[in-house]
């Protein structure tokens, strides 16, 4: 580890920070950063040792041709006078809960030809360290010289003075990781056009409407998709489902809570077991609590999962929500009464059984400030470059208008 | 089926009946009932006496054939919430625990009738090991002027606990936690031919005590003594020494054979599951232990590690008769323990582990 700097962990052929802000910007979906690309998802899908990582063939996935083409696509100008270029340099301080999360920040910003500037989170798994050395070997070899000497992927110490220097070399800044670490970060001065793109806490919910004859395969299915969304990350992930609007009786939500309970207990691998040891100790406490302070009704069920009715959705009640497959449960009549349950910290709404149009239409109302996103149940994590309210596309790229 | 009033008779009533009963000669299929039913008779006075009692059980119960179907609580509400059953002029006082430092410390508040029976329990169950007499007691901790904070509250209340079955109370560490040798060698010297009472923290008497001696390379001369010792095994387990290891350790060091390990917190004071000849804690009649199933909460089956449930027929100023604890133990049998005792016998195997789960808020204190 570097004394003065405090970095314990740089990939780059670039020397220093400065040094891969210096260097010269290769241009909007450049051909070098494409054949990067598409190498990384080849060793990414095609090697053995990836495979019992989820995260890293979602990641190879992600990266398939035809995606890249698309995104491509969005980036060039539809007008023979506009230009896009990329903004320069971009600082990302990426999340510690997921462990790919750097990788999606960095590839948007690549792909938009800036030079990046990564600092990794501190958790450490063997699915991070099998992404770091699948990009150590490319940044290897001759053909991704270009990339490797723009790009830097970093770990180094909180309090090191290197925060204060990266400030002064962004012209963009990707802030994962919440309120507070978004301030604490903010507080290094950058250059006055720096862009911030900020990555707040929030919570993400959906929306389920059973139908007028619940039919159990598909309620089934519904739950299958819920718990492909929440199982991840512990349900930690901003995008992961904590709160379900409940659109059939009572008969039907316990049918349900039933059939999550399974699909929960049959996914579990036994290293989830192990850590789900506390798992229904800390759900009570939480239900117990809630129920006291006359916030919430009996759990419908407290296993693998969790299910709590509860009255009233605010920040105090997501504050205490602490994951690991604890949803809170409430019940409406219809679609309407999501109206007022949408506060500005909703980031993503997953539906099932429920009208796109009704849904657009809902949303359309400006007095909704939530949902940032709405997509199908079973979809909440799938990472997009439309994300959390922002463009990264646009916020990352400078658009010059030639008239 | 449990019922409310066996015998028509009042909590205070059912209560006083089950302390003349003999602490360890009820079997568990009488305890179920007797136990059960006056449980069942607090669960209805926390309903009308504690609102948020009543707010987490509105309805009444449902009947239930045994203590498993009684409700319980998760321990640590207490430590989020000020439960109490009686009105806030009734108090007398409040005892507050932390289980380890820097938690916030669990509240219980004690009407004088609540601290009364707890007092009156305890020295029902300790006279099974000590008799009737007072015994010089050399204790392994500082005195109270000393403590400071959370310690001074939860340690002194346990010293203050064990502390009327003694005389001539001596305190064999100083401020510092080092040992305190001139009064350790006077107690010794004036002692060594009786019998002796010695209690402390589990932790304190390893660490402060029998590894000081050890490093030391002092020992000292206790045969007739008997060490009481309690609070968990949590900063033992890491050094890998275990109750065998430990009974060893200290006769090594101190000559004392008799070592009696006890269960109790801070939330039942009063009763303590007391450790017999064959290593098993054992439910007093007044008390008992459910096991559950730590994935689902189910009633586990004898031999079978899980949450410690609690219950107790004495927490009548606030609501914790029945708590979920976060600790984990196992039933090894019920009514045929090799000692005699009847009811529950078990084990504890140590704390529910801590997970900690990182949200999205955690790039970190990147910045600081």
């Amino acid at each position: 580890m570097n004394q003065s700097t405090g970095i314990q962990y740089q990939l780059s052929a670039a020397k220093t920070p400065q040094d891969v802000s210096n260097a010269s910007l290769l241009g909007v979906g450049s051909d070098v950063v494409i054949a990067f690309l598409q190498a990384l998802s080849a060793r990414l899908l095609k090697s053995p040792q990836m495979k019992p990582y989820p995260d890293i063939i979602a990641l190879g996935f992600w990266l398939r041709d035809a995606q890249v083409n698309q995104w491509l696509n969005q980036l060039r100008p539809h007008n023979a006078n506009v230009l896009i270029k990329p903004v320069g340099c971009v600082v990302h301080y990426t999340p510690n809960n997921v462990d790919s999360m750097f990788m999606y920040s960095w590839i948007c910003a690549l792909l938009a030809g800036n030079n990046n500037i990564v600092r990794l989170g501190s958790g450490q798994s063997e699915a991070k360290r099998l992404l770091l050395t699948t990009v150590e070997a490319l940044f290897a070899e001759p053909a991704f010289h270009a990339v490797a000497e723009r790009n830097m992927l970093l770990y180094f110490d909180k309090t090191s003075p290197l925060n204060a220097e990266l400030a002064a070399l962004a012209d963009a800044r990707m802030l994962w990781g919440g309120d507070e670490s978004v301030q604490r970060i903010r507080e290094f001065a950058a250059k006055p056009r720096c862009r911030d793109i900020s990555f707040a806490d929030r919570y993400s919910a959906t929306v389920i409407d059973p139908g007028a004859e619940s039919e159990s395969a598909q309620l089934e299915k519904a739950a299958a998709l819920l718990w492909q969304d929440s199982k991840a990350h512990h349900q930690l992930a901003c995008s992961s489902p904590r709160v379900i609007f409940w659109l059939g009786d009572d008969d039907s939500l316990r049918q349900f809570a039933a059939l999550l309970n399974s699909q929960a207990e049959q996914q579990d691998s036994a290293p989830e077991r192990l850590v789900g040891q506390s798992r229904a100790n800390e759900h009570l406490i939480t239900a117990q609590l809630l129920q006291m302070q006359g916030k919430a009704d009996a759990p419908l069920c407290n296993k693998r999962v969790c299910l709590l009715p509860v009255h009233t959705l605010n920040d105090a009640l997501l504050a205490q929500h602490n994951g690991d497959g604890l949803f809170y449960v409430k019940s409406i009549n219809n679609l309407a009464a999501l109206q007022n349950e949408l506060p500005a910290k909703v980031q993503t709404l997953t539906y099932w059984g429920v009208e796109q149009g009704a849904l657009l239409k809902l949303l359309a109302d400006p007095s909704i400030q939530g949902v940032d996103r709405c997509v199908s149940i079973g979809k909440a994590l799938t990472f997009a470059p439309d994300w959390d309210g922002y463009r990264l596309f646009t916020d990352l790229t400078r658009y010059v208008h030639l008239d | 089926m449990l019922k409310e009033t066996a015998n028509n008779m009042s909590y205070p009533e059912q209560l006083e009946a089950l302390l003349g009963q003999a602490v360890y000669e009820l079997p568990q299929a009488e305890k179920e009932q007797q136990l059960g039913s006056l449980l069942l008779a607090l669960h209805r006075h926390h309903q009308l006496q504690c609102n948020e009692y009543s707010q987490l059980y509105p309805q009444p119960l449902k009947a239930t054939e045994n203590m498993a179907g009684l409700p319980y609580l998760a321990v640590r509400l207490f430590k989020l919430l000020d439960l109490k059953s009686v009105a806030d002029d009734e108090v007398l006082k409040c005892l507050s625990s932390s289980g380890t430092t820097g938690q916030i410390p669990a509240r219980i508040y004690l009407d004088a009738v609540t601290s009364r029976w707890q007092s009156k329990t305890l020295v029902k169950i300790l006279q099974q090991f000590l008799g009737k007499q007072r015994l010089p007691m050399l204790i392994i901790d500082c005195q109270a002027s000393h403590m400071s904070g959370a310690a001074l509250n939860a340690r002194s209340a346990g010293i203050q606990g064990l502390a009327m079955f003694g005389r001539n109370h001596t305190y064999a560490l100083n401020a510092d936690m080092s040992p305190n040798w001139a009064a350790i060698d006077a107690f010794c010297a004036q002692h060594q031919h009786e019998k002796v009472l010695i209690f402390g923290f589990t932790f304190m008497v390893w660490q402060y005590f029998v590894k000081a001696l050890q490093q030391q390379g002092r020992s000292i001369n206790l045969p007739q003594g008997h060490l009481f010792h309690s609070g968990g095994w949590k900063k033992l387990q890491s050094e890998s020494v275990d109750n065998a290891t430990f009974k060893q350790g200290v006769e090594a060091s101190t000559g004392i054979q008799q070592v009696t390990n006890f269960y109790g917190m801070a939330e039942q004071v009063g009763t303590v599951f007391m450790e017999c000849s064959h290593g098993y804690l054992h439910a007093p009649a007044t008390a008992d232990v459910i096991m559950r199933n730590c994935f689902d909460l189910s009633e586990q089956p004898t031999g079978e590690q899980g949450l410690i449930q609690v219950l107790s027929a004495l927490p009548f100023s606030y609501p914790g008769f029945s708590l979920l604890t976060e600790d984990l133990g196992t039933v090894h049998g019920v009514d045929d323990c090799e000692c005699g005792r009847k009811g529950k016998y078990f084990t504890v195997q140590g704390r529910l582990p801590k997970v900690e789960l990182r949200g999205c808020s955690d790039t970190a204190a990147a910045a600081v």
